[in-house]
């Protein structure tokens, strides 16, 4: 830990972007600064899975996390050009539903552990997710709700990627609210998330372990 | 062994926090009785008439748990009738349930750009702002003043039928929301985040200034539904929807001082407050216990979503009467012995003493499988004699 | 014998303060017209045509 990624697990930015603005005018080296600031993120994150932060801090955290890599990034593309993704991830709110707040912060957790990610946003209908899934070819295919309402779509989805044949180039997990107590098999998914992190987390090991490259590419 | 209270001294005993005969249930079925009624969302919210008719054939798989008042004030907000804040929000309504349709959302988007601009130059602007996608320029001025002034009238007479002929109340006369709640629709969540790391003061300055429209409107609603004289119409619901998952020191610092003051100036001028809270409480319970400081007992209820309610009946039991929280995705998705159990188990941990009304976790669903309801109300009959 | 519910209505009636038209018209035209609200309210009905006088240059609906 050092000053960028103490300042994002305390949620000052201004104390964390003023370490970064120091550190390059230093001519540290930005690679080195991203993974900083990504390890203070990883500490904001450990903190919430202990129960010490709260949903509100992890999005502070990801603001604060922004701030800093709006500030590295152009420095990182000067020095090395355009980093290797380590994955692709579709995400999207299931038709019916328009909540979008973990969605949301699953979206900062991934790209900031360098996953290229396509978001379609909310009240997504099945066929949409289905385009999506031929034209981006991701390795995985995320889907959140919060409505009761919305829970029969997760299923319609995975059977409309079912029709297309595109069901086995991709593994599927669902999140929200009211899902955490369902079954993965009864949505038709690969897995069920619990929170924010713990689906990063799954997502993550399955990206690793199709080796970074797009299942369907 | 057989009720000896009437449904409203019931709930009355538990607002109290006193022992009634049985502990009194209360899921809130607005869209789950117009659904069982075979009413669309339209009709529901438009036709009261129908609508009586759906909560009286919901007698008798409901009982007396119905909730008049919530199928009228609280939804009518959707429309904007209720309240002019509603009309100031991206809301989108659908005509009929799903699959065809969808319950009613909020779209959250940046309304206000700037708080000391609201606060000088007031809502007008934002009421037919452009960047809303309601169609609300489209509404017809009688449309507008119908809604605004004699809707909310017309819902009163008819659940002062129905009060007649069952007996039992309304459970609320007017609705306000928490000026958070408001903000983050009015910025978004992401923004809302910001704003309260970056220029905390100005939030409460502003939440503070939201807050006088909303009591006061809420009050003026409540008189219009019946207060003093329709049991019922003097309770407020106060919404508590978000944000989700705040720290205690931004909890302590924006959310409480505010809500408190909005429940003392409602209970100052006579009415009771039902405060509805979304989200996970348990972080928040000893704030929430100091909303009743002051007050006369009696006039300040907790309906909590997906609190720790063992804990809620620690910290608060004796204090404040606590309502909730059998999950949705269980009335939509279990089975009638799972809700029994968790009724049950609810019961034990929440009813000592009284001051514990079963209530649903939030809304019971629009889609909850009607013997889940039916569980719901005879766990309260079978589990909760004193 | 007056009945529970006779009885607190009684009650009820008895604390309720409910707000009065000015209170009421004062507190809307705030939250309507912000720190104008005392002035709209002195110069109506002639306030609900100066409310276009509230908004932006391009930000009104009738701009489009």
């Amino acid at each position: 830990m050092g000053k960028v990624s103490d300042g994002i697990a305390a949620l000052d930015a201004a104390a964390a972007c003023a370490a970064v603005r120091a550190d390059l005018e230093r001519g540290r080296d930005p690679m080195e600064l991203i993974d900083e600031a990504r390890v203070g993120l990883q500490e904001v994150g450990e903190r919430f899975d202990a129960g010490e932060y709260f949903l509100i801090e992890l999005i502070r955290a990801s603001q604060v996390f922004q701030e800093t890599a709006d500030l590295i990034n152009p420095k990182l593309t000067e020095l090395y050009g355009r980093g290797e993704s380590r994955g692709k991830v579709l995400i999207g709110t299931v038709a019916g539903d328009i909540h979008d707040l973990g969605k949301s912060i699953v979206k900062v957790l991934l790209d900031c552990r360098g996953v290229e990610i396509m978001d379609l946003g909310v009240d997504v209908a099945p066929p949409a997710f289905v385009a999506a899934v031929r034209d981006f070819g991701p390795g995985v295919v995320g889907m959140s709700a919060l409505l009761t309402a919305a829970i029969p779509q997760f299923r319609t989805t995975v059977e409309a990627l079912e029709a297309a044949g595109l069901r086995d180039t991709v593994k599927i997990i669902v999140g929200g609210g009211t899902v955490i107590d369902l079954d993965a098999a009864m949505l038709k998914a690969d897995h069920v998330a619990s929170d924010a992190n713990a689906g990063v987390d799954v997502m993550l090991a399955w990206l690793d372990e199709a080796g970074g490259a797009s299942a369907a590419n | 062994m057989s009720d000896t209270m009437t449904h409203y001294e019931r709930m009355r005993a538990a607002w109290n926090c006193e022992v009634p005969d049985r502990v009194p249930y209360m899921p809130m079925t607005v869209y789950f009785v117009a659904r069982q009624g075979g009413l669309t969302i339209k009709e529901f919210i438009t036709e009261p008439e129908k609508f009586l008719k759906a909560a009286l054939d919901g007698l008798d798989f409901i009982g007396d748990a119905q909730h008049p008042a919530l199928n009228t004030a609280d939804h009518m907000w959707m429309l904007g009738h209720a309240g002019w804040d509603m009309t100031t929000l991206d809301w989108r309504i659908w005509d009929e349930f799903p699959p065809h349709g969808n319950l009613p959302s909020i779209y959250e988007k940046v309304l206000i750009q700037d708080y000391d601009d609201v606060m000088e130059r007031g809502f007008s602007t934002i009421l037919f702002s452009t960047a809303l996608e309601n169609n609300i320029h489209e509404r017809s001025i009688d449309d507008f003043l119908y809604y605004q002034f004699e809707h909310t009238k017309v819902w009163s007479s008819v659940w002062r039928r129905f009060y007649d002929e069952t007996g039992i109340p309304i459970l609320i006369g007017g609705r306000a929301e928490h000026p958070l709640d408001l903000l983050q629709s009015y910025r978004g969540i992401s923004q809302l985040v910001t704003d309260m790391y970056t220029m905390p003061d100005k939030v409460l300055e502003f939440s503070y200034w939201l807050a006088d429209y909303e009591v006061m409107q809420a009050s003026r609603e409540a008189v219009t539904m019946g207060a003093g004289e329709l049991p019922g119409a003097e309770n407020i619901f106060f919404y508590n929807g978000a944000p989700p998952g705040m720290p205690p020191d931004l909890y302590a610092k924006l959310y409480i001082p505010v809500a408190k003051k909005m429940i003392d100036a409602w209970v100052a001028r006579g009415f009771n407050v039902w405060c509805h809270f979304d989200n996970d409480q348990t972080p928040h319970l000893e704030g929430l216990a100091g909303f009743v400081d002051g007050l006369p007992k009696g006039r300040v209820l907790l309906d909590l979503e997906k609190t720790d309610m063992k804990k809620a009946k620690e910290v608060l039991g004796g204090k404040i009467a606590i309502c909730g929280n059998v999950p949705s995705t269980l009335m939509v998705y279990g089975t009638p012995e799972e809700v029994d159990a968790y009724c049950k188990k609810l019961i034990e941990d929440c009813a000592a003493g009284g001051g514990y009304i079963l209530g649903a976790e939030c809304e019971t669903p629009w889609d909850s499988k009607r013997e889940n309801v039916v569980a719901m109300k005879q766990a309260a009959e079978k589990y909760g004699r004193y | 014998m007056a009945t529970f519910d006779e009885r607190v209505m009684e009650e009820v009636r008895g604390r309720l303060r409910p707000p009065s038209d000015d209170e009421y018209n004062l507190v809307t035209a705030r939250w309507l017209f912000g720190t104008k609200a005392e002035k709209m309210l002195r110069y109506a009905p002639f306030s609900f045509v100066l409310t276009k006088l509230m908004w932006r240059k391009g930000e009104e609906p009738w701009a489009k």
